[in-house]
């Protein structure tokens, strides 16, 4: 392995999960992400940073990420989604100033204190991606049941994400 | 997007996450395989231009100040920024108005005459409020303003010092009077008055000019015979509130510079009071340091005044700079003449990609709202939404060590680029300094020769 891997593998598979994460709730679909998480760790290997602690560097690693998207919604002349990009990113940076490894710990432990019908529910539609009506018909409710079920589980475990990380 | 809606989709991603749609591992694979290849470098090439757009702004701040008078707007610009004036930063419910549709006169700083039906004003503010079927006339200079009611209308006169360079720079000897120095009397001394004709409602004319509410008139009056009553030297307690924007008693920082306070604050303050600013008559001139200072650079980016920059307000400064036909936003063809002065010549490909770049919804003018998300990306090092004034004065001395040549400065100033400055291109005061051969135009020998006096006399 050339000299130059050996130095960035530890800092991509460290970062790499986070940085690819980041983009996506900044907006970015599943190509751009995997496109600019890429850029990303390039851009730094053309011009190497100081290894600060993890969180500093994550959050060098972001800040690289986000200019890369912004300049791909630039290109693309999407001033809108550039605006949409800044507001997610510092709502990100409150809420996950340590890359979103709490954020996503929490989540786990929020799942589980639900109801196990809800659980269900939660992993039909966003694990399987089955359609509301799909769940509900599986579940043997209506669907704006199903619907009404979702919406609450989603706002049950922000609030106890948000108690989780003190927000 | 709202907060809200940022967090909902986050949840949403964070549950798709869990459930499997996590980062692809072969991402690292990815990654590691393009190691050696070169930079597609887009980024930092845009960031560049941007950078080096905000510095053509900041030079011509810094041009500004240095060679010619600083007047408190650029004149192409004058319909659209507010006056910086000794009174003109009071609030307006310091006036007293009675009923409304009253003939009122408030005579703020006892240089307004008053008459029945008329004012005569030489400095300060007159505030009419005219009913219907009267007609009031303020007199202001060679102006006349006549007010058909019903009307609302106030009338500046604020003289403005000479700006061959901000307070504290160029203190020279003193004078033979005695009652101070050279650099003390070029401040209070009064090349222009600045006439602001603000009409909230009704109509009324300036000089037969016909005028409708709201809109916001502004002249510049040159005195001729040096003799006129608003031309007088300003007074001590004028300069002072001239240079006292923010209007709290207290000279500070942003409105002199460092050097100064230090020099002036005896109590530790932080700022210059009045009566620690009257201790300037009596400094000898090897007490002054020799600086440039940036303050008055920033100062004219900082719209709202609050020491801090934004991306709209350096994206305003960058529009001001080269806005020649006031629509507000640069087209091809201003902004030609940024990149044109960064080096990159006019007309080429550089030019029309950078010009791409910016103007995001192809409309062929490039907006303040199409610089400022950029502005931020490339200047805010420290990313808490704007910058201080310890980030601007790094950023200004990493573009621009040096300061600008005598032809780089006319070259900048010759917007029509006909080898010649007019009086629509550099403020009157000056050709009548420099304009040897009475052409009415500054020639680049003419400018150069300027540009030595004054350098001269500020020495």
């Amino acid at each position: 392995m050339p000299k130059q891997h050996a130095q960035i593998e530890p800092l991509v598979r460290s970062h790499y999960a986070g940085v690819w994460r980041y983009l996506r709730v900044l907006g970015a679909d599943h190509a751009e992400a995997d496109d600019i998480t890429q850029e990303t760790f390039l851009s730094v290997m053309r011009s190497p940073i100081e290894e600060r602690g993890v969180h500093a560097t994550g959050a060098y690693l972001r800040r690289i990420a986000r200019n890369l998207l912004i300049d791909l919604r630039r290109r693309d002349k999407k001033l809108r989604q550039i605006k949409e990009v800044q507001q997610a990113a510092e709502v990100f940076e409150e809420f996950a100033p340590d890359g979103g490894d709490a954020w996503m710990e929490a989540l786990e432990q929020c799942l589980e204190a639900l109801p196990e019908r809800t659980q269900g529910a939660l992993e039909m539609s966003y694990g399987l991606k089955l359609t509301t009506g799909e769940v509900a018909e599986r579940l043997g409710m209506k669907e704006n049941g199903a619907k009404t079920l979702l919406q609450r589980a989603r706002a049950a475990l922000r609030d106890c994400i948000e108690g989780k990380l003190g927000l | 997007m709202s907060r809200d809606e940022v967090i909902d989709n986050w949840i949403a991603l964070s549950l798709a996450e869990h459930y499997g749609d996590v980062p692809p591992v072969a991402l690292i694979d990815k990654i590691l395989a393009r190691s050696g290849e070169a930079s597609p470098a887009t980024l930092p090439q845009a960031h560049r231009g941007l950078r080096l757009l905000v510095a053509s702004a900041v030079v011509a701040a810094a041009a500004t100040a240095a060679l010619i008078f600083l007047l408190p707007i650029a004149p192409e610009t004058t319909n659209e920024a507010p006056v910086v004036a000794p009174h003109d930063n009071e609030p307006e419910d310091d006036w007293e108005l009675p009923d409304p549709m009253q003939t009122i006169i408030t005579d703020k700083d006892d240089v307004v005459d008053v008459g029945p039906d008329e004012a005569v004003v030489t400095r300060g503010s007159v505030y009419v409020e005219v009913a219907a079927g009267e007609t009031y006339t303020v007199k202001a200079g060679t102006y006349t303003v006549v007010v058909t009611g019903p009307a609302t209308a106030r009338v500046t006169m604020s003289p403005m010092r000479q700006m061959g360079t901000p307070m504290g720079i160029a203190m020279g000897p003193p004078t033979g009077d005695g009652t101070g120095n050279q650099a003390i009397a070029q401040l209070r001394s009064v090349p222009m008055v600045v006439l602001v004709m603000k009409l909230s409602e009704g109509t009324a004319t300036l000089n037969g000019e016909k005028l409708t509410g709201p809109v916001t008139e502004q002249r510049i009056l040159y005195p001729r015979t040096g003799t006129e009553p608003w031309a007088a030297p300003l007074s001590m307690a004028e300069l002072f509130a001239t240079l006292d924007e923010n209007n709290d008693k207290s000279l500070r920082e942003d409105e002199v510079t460092d050097e100064l306070v230090a020099m002036l604050d005896a109590d530790a303050s932080g700022g210059i009071t009045f009566t620690e600013f009257e201790t300037l008559n009596e400094l000898s001139a090897e007490k002054t340091p020799k600086v440039i200072p940036f303050s008055r650079e920033f100062r004219d980016m900082d719209r709202d005044g609050n020491g801090k920059l934004t991306g709209d307000e350096i994206g305003e400064g960058i529009v001001r700079l080269a806005d020649h036909d006031g629509s507000g936003g640069l087209e091809l063809k201003e902004a030609e003449r940024i990149f044109g002065d960064m080096g990159g010549g006019s007309g080429g490909g550089v030019v029309m990609d950078m010009f791409s770049h910016f103007d995001l919804d192809d409309n062929g003018e490039i907006g303040v709202d199409e610089i400022a998300p950029d502005v931020m990306l490339a200047l805010d090092a420290d990313e808490n939404g704007h910058l201080d004034r310890k980030e601007f004065a790094k950023f200004r001395s990493e573009e621009f060590p040096e300061p600008l040549t005598p032809r780089q400065a006319f070259r900048r100033n010759d917007t029509n680029d006909d080898g010649e400055l007019g009086s629509d291109e550099v403020p009157e005061a000056m050709i009548r300094m420099g304009d040897t051969d009475g052409d009415g135009k500054l020639t680049l020998a003419e400018f150069t020769d300027l540009v030595k006096k004054l350098a001269g006399e500020q020495k």
